[in-house]
């Protein structure tokens, strides 16, 4: 490289089999994550409806307070702001996981992206591990963004000895969300079909997650605290609850989350795809009218 | 006394009933640059896409850089250079980017800069992919295939959408990586750059071999031959003893190894009948010839042509 060369001129160099250096397996990770999340961020379409969409809403309810016969009831006496702020918090965390990595995936690979990508040396998984990476680092970003907004707008206490709980669970949640946004991508089987799906999980989560505790039968009821996003407000909201005591660690639905991550990471190992699914029908078509037309002369 | 950089026997691919490739053979050797050639659908982007690693052979053997591209082995990606035949890169990124990202890659990469510079993408290097030209993305892909530092590229149509300066660019890019004792196979539809770049040519069709050889030796066993072709007014008709027939498109040939003698009687009854002979001209077939009298897309030709081969 310290040599002089005319531009557009290839520099000959000796044909041994292998040179160089493979880069390092947590440079590869990082600098993936990297680039996914500029890619992210020149997105307005994908950083709107991650951060800007659950922040608006976040702020209106706590600005007028519905209130609302959900199981968050169960934690009052504490003041509404502060058990709904960890609500919407876990919500932010699965926009910017399961949803975001749902949608950016498959739009990947229906591009065509992942099936270039397949081609190199980069190991499948590291880069899949970027795309998880961005998608951490964005719901980081949001929980803290949302926990500031909280505290100095609406008076949201921070429980200082309950940091650590609040940590490990929002970690926790993260992890199991991006397994099973990438599993997802499994499901969907075509670019166009991939809102619909993301929004209909997100519909159901929610459903779930904050359905009211009275008035529906008992099998609903426990059917609806099976699903995850169910499991990580019930972990997380009692972190940010004076009356809760140190450490505050919900294992029950800790553990329950972790489980879900692992069906994600079973998804993700036993059915993802490389390979553009809605094109491939696609091309087969348009190579069938191909071999018709041949078949003409 | 090397490992062939390309070595396949029998291969064939089927999906379902349909047969993409029926029973293609070749070998490629370090250092060459081959061409394949064939009609839309002749399948010689399953055969390059088998090569890579895309997809499975339905039978026969196939070794690339003396590894089984099925198994994927990172060792062989890192040596590879790929331009798919449709290919996508994210489009939120910049070229410059695009191909440091790839570059972080590989073991050996080139520099960024220099890879740019290379597929002359250096005005445009910090736009948006997204809004790069067909052009301008096709030479991207062509970045990014080179930006590894490959012993072996597989280029399918590769200058599809460049304008006719980038082309002759591509192509003195392309023959210099030749120079430099890189593999190349590349598949296109211009007969002018396979005769430019190629080594050796295979022609397949239908998922078989139709012909393979050096591009003289393509047109080599028609280069005896000189074509005469020429436009007569209204409806006359020459004298069949010149051994003249009609082409589709009105006008009349002449296959002849005795050229001067032909031209001869051609002129002497053209004076006699005193026609004109319009659009008069003498020469030897192309390689675009003879490959469209291998795949048989040309009006019909009199049987001895096709024996000829
Ligand atoms: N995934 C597939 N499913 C079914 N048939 C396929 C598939 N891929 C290729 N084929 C068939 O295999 C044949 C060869 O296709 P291929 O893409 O290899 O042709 P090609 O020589 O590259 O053509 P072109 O010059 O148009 O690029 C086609 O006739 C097509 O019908
Ligand atoms: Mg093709």
């Amino acid at each position: 490289m310290t040599t002089t060369k005319t531009p557009g001129a290839l520099e000959p160099d000796s044909p041994t089999p292998m040179k160089g250096k493979w880069p390092s397996v947590p440079h590869l990770i990082v600098n993936q994550a990297r680039y996914q999340l500029r890619i992210f961020m020149r997105n307005p379409a994908a950083a709107f409806f991650t951060v800007i969409f659950p922040l608006v809403i976040f702020i209106g309810v706590l600005v007028f307070e519905p209130g609302g016969k959900n199981f968050l009831e169960e934690f009052e006496p504490s003041r509404y702001q502060q058990r709904a702020t960890p609500a919407f918090i876990a919500f932010a965390v699965m926009g910017a996981t399961l949803t975001a990595l749902a949608m950016r995936v498959t739009v990947t690979r229906e591009r065509g992206i992942l099936r270039r990508v397949q081609g190199t040396p980069l190991p499948k998984w590291a880069y899949v591990a970027g795309h998880v990476g961005s998608s951490l680092v964005v719901a980081y970003a949001l929980c803290f963004v949302m926990l500031v907004v909280g505290t100095l707008f609406f008076g949201v206490d921070i429980e200082w000895r309950l940091i650590p709980a609040g940590i490990l669970t929002i970690a926790v949640g993260a992890a199991a969300f991006a397994a099973l946004g990438v599993a997802q991508t499994a499901w969907i089987p075509s670019e166009t079909a991939a809102p619909p799906l993301t929004n209909a999980t997100t519909l159901v989560m929610l459903t779930t997650a904050f359905m009211p505790v009275s008035d529906v039968p008992r099998g609903v009821g426990w059917v609806a605290s099976l699903f995850p996003l169910r499991h990580l407000v019930e972990a997380l909201v009692p972190t940010y609850l004076p009356q809760t005591a140190a450490p505050g660690i919900q294992w029950g639905h800790l553990g329950a989350l972790a489980i879900w991550g692992l069906i994600g990471l079973a998804g993700v190992i036993f059915g993802f795809k490389w390979e553009p699914q809605a094109d491939a029908g696609a091309a087969e078509s348009q190579k069938r009218s191909h071999r018709s037309r041949r078949g003409k002369r | 006394m090397t490992v062939p950089a390309i070595e396949i026997q029998h291969i064939s691919k089927t999906y379902g009933e349909v047969t993409a490739v029926a029973d293609v053979s070749f070998t490629v050797q370090q250092g060459e640059v081959l061409a394949l050639l064939g009609p839309n659908g002749a399948g010689k982007t399953t055969t390059i896409e088998i090569l890579e690693g895309h997809r499975k052979a339905t039978g026969g053997t196939v070794r690339v850089l003396g590894f089984d591209p099925a198994k994927r082995d990172r060792q062989m990606r890192a040596r590879l250079g790929i331009v798919l035949q449709d290919s996508r890169t994210d489009p939120e990124l910049t070229p410059r980017e695009c191909v440091a990202m790839f570059g972080s890659w590989y073991p050996d990469p080139r520099p960024v800069d220099e890879v740019l510079e290379l597929v002359g993408l250096t005005s445009v290097a910090d736009r948006r992919s997204g809004r790069l030209s067909g052009g301008q993305q096709r030479r991207l892909d062509l970045a990014l295939a080179l930006v590894g530092n490959p012993d072996l590229l597989f280029l399918d149509e590769p200058t599809t959408g460049f304008d006719p300066s980038a082309r002759r660019q591509a192509w003195q890019l392309i023959s210099d990586l030749g120079t430099l004792g890189k593999t190349v196979l590349l598949t296109t539809h211009y007969m002018d750059e396979a005769e430019f770049l190629a080594d050796r040519i295979v022609v397949i069709s239908d998922g078989r071999v139709l012909a393979e050889g050096t591009p003289s030796q393509l047109v080599g066993p028609h280069t005896d031959r000189v074509r005469i072709t020429f436009r007569l007014d209204g409806a006359v008709v020459p004298p069949t003893g010149l051994g003249v027939h009609q082409l589709a498109d009105g006008s009349w040939r002449i296959e002849t190894r005795e050229t001067t003698a032909t031209l001869h009687d051609l002129t002497r009854w053209a004076l006699d009948a005193d026609v004109e002979l319009e659009d008069l001209i003498v020469r030897r077939p192309s390689l675009e010839e003879i490959y469209l009298d291998l795949v048989g897309s040309t009006p019909p030709e009199p049987a001895s042509e096709g024996a000829k081969r």
